[in-house]
Order: structure tokens, then C-alpha cells, then sequence
């Protein structure tokens, strides 16, 4: 018995109060932009930057490879990492860069 | 006794200037040989403009032991500090003399999708910078060839920076750092 559908998980997406929308092969979808402070060291000190990730249903982006492009909030990101959530791999998070 | 106006000429350049009832008089401040050098290294990398032959414009934020984390706006820049320092009087120093290593590094970071081009551009002006007067004016004895290395990061940004080593000898009197 599946005990939740994509229409859950598409809720999940659009619950939360944070929800954006992409565009990815030409259909608009709900993504959850998590945007985390971090420092990087570059050199002996610390350079302050962010790492932002989107959370989406692996149905709404199949096919979705490293360098792909992405618009969120009018900055367009290059996805750089893409890691599946445990425990059953059907959301990704989709590391993001603008460069 | 002779009373007048103290001027500071510059930061580390050694010298103060009388301005007494006689003319300008200078006299050496007590000022170690070794903040004159740093004082002149900050000076040197302040200069690194592209209006004045360089690649870049990383002179134009220069910071000397910066501790406090660096916001992208901020970025490029530049951060110089001095390292461990060697000393030693052995067969090869004169006599009454105290010979110094001061081991010196040069952090620059740059961010984007060039950065990797653009460190390399920096570190060849730091290079060229130093390279400009290898004895600092005469404070220092020679700078010996530096070395470097990069590290990229990538978050939101691709952040890019390396560190330039190199050493600078310099003589003082016996235990007198300032001569």
C-alpha cells in the first residue's frame, strides 16, 4: 500500500511558506529554496557566501544533469550537485551556483 | 632642548621629520626594522592598479591581518601578514649582528566564473610588486623568489584565492630590532 502519492509530495512542497517556482524543460514547478550562511577558506581566512539547494520531487525534474540552468527569484543557477533524500529518493536536493 | 611639530612619514618609513625653529631636522624613530618592512610591503601592494602597469586592480583593498571574515562585497581583495620569523648570528652574519628571515604572506581572493584566471593574474602582480625592489629600499638585504598556491571553492559563488610566500633577509644590531 503507497502511503503517500505525488499530490503529497507536492504538498510537502507547498506547505512549508517557502515555496518557489522553476521552470525545468519548459513546465513550471514547486521547489523549496533553502539558502545556508556558510564561510569557505579560500585562503588562511574565511570567505562568507551562501550555498543555496533546491528541494524538488525527482518526478518534476528527470533527466536534470550537472549544469543544467535554473531561474529562482530572477538569478539564474547552474545545478552543481544533485543528492537524493533518504529514505526513499523521491525528492532531490539540487545544490545550486551561479557560476 | 628643540620643541616643534612631529610628522609621521608614512607608516613604518622609519624617520620622523623636526619641524623646529631650525628647519626640518630628521631623526630616526624607534621603529623596528621589521614594522618598516611590513609598513612597506602595505604600501608595495597598495600600488598593485592596472593604471600603473599591473593586471589588476587588487591594491585597491589591501588589509593587513585581517581576522574577521571577508562578506563577497568586499571581494577582491587582498590580505598580507607576517609569518614566523627566523633569526640567527652564525659564521655567515658579521659580527655584532643579528640576522633575520621573515617569512611573509600575500592572500588574494577573487569570485566568479574567472576566478581561476584571475588569481593567476593576481598572483603575477604580487609577484611583479614585490619583485619591483627586492631590498625595500634599501631596509631589507633581498627578498628571495616566492612560491604560491591556489584553492577554489564553490557555493553560490566560485570563490577563488591563493597565498604568496616569500621571505625577506634583513640585518640588525644585536638584539635591537629597530637597527
Amino acid at each position: 500500500m503507497t502511503i503517500e502519492s505525488a499530490a503529497d509530495r507536492l504538498a510537502f512542497l507547498t506547505a512549508l511558506g517557502e515555496e518557489k517556482t522553476t521552470v525545468f524543460n519548459g513546465t513550471t514547478i514547486n521547489v523549496i529554496l533553502n539558502t545556508e550562511f556558510v564561510g569557505v577558506n579560500p585562503i588562511n581566512g574565511e570567505v562568507e557566501t551562501a550555498d543555496p539547494e533546491l528541494v524538488v520531487r525527482v518526478s518534476d525534474v528527470s533527466g536534470i544533469v550537472h549544469g543544467d540552468t535554473l531561474m529562482v527569484d530572477s538569478e539564474t543557477y547552474y545545478v552543481r550537485g544533485i543528492l537524493k533524500v533518504p529514505p526513499d529518493g523521491l525528492f532531490l536536493r539540487l545544490k545550486l551556483s551561479k557560476d | 632642548m628643540a620643541y616643534g611639530n612631529v610628522v609621521l612619514d608614512g607608516i613604518g618609513a622609519g624617520n620622523i621629520v623636526l619641524e623646529g625653529l631650525g628647519g626640518l631636522e630628521e631623526a630616526w624613530f624607534n621603529v623596528s626594522i621589521r614594522q618598516q618592512i611590513m609598513g612597506l610591503i602595505g604600501t608595495r601592494l597598495e600600488g598593485i592598479l592596472i593604471a600603473d602597469g599591473y593586471e589588476t586592480d587588487i591594491g585597491s583593498r589591501v588589509y593587513e591581518w585581517r581576522q574577521e571574515s571577508i562578506p563577497e562585497a568586499l571581494i577582491p581583495c587582498l590580505v598580507y601578514r607576517d609569518d614566523p620569523e627566523e633569526s640567527f648570528a652564525d659564521e655567515t652574519v658579521p659580527r655584532g649582528r643579528h640576522r633575520h628571515r621573515l617569512m611573509v604572506s600575500v592572500d588574494v581572493v577573487a569570485l566568479g566564473s574567472l576566478v581561476i584566471s584571475t588569481v593567476r593574474k593576481m598572483i603575477a602582480d604580487v609577484i611583479k610588486a614585490v619583485g619591483a625592489d627586492t631590498t625595500w629600499g634599501g631596509v631589507a638585504l633581498n627578498t628571495e623568489p616566492p612560491m604560491d598556491e591556489i584553492h577554489i571553492e564553490q557555493k553560490e559563488r566560485k570563490i577563488g584565492g591563493a597565498t604568496v610566500k616569500f621571505v625577506i633577509l634583513y640585518e640588525t644590531g644585536r638584539w635591537n630590532p629597530a637597527g
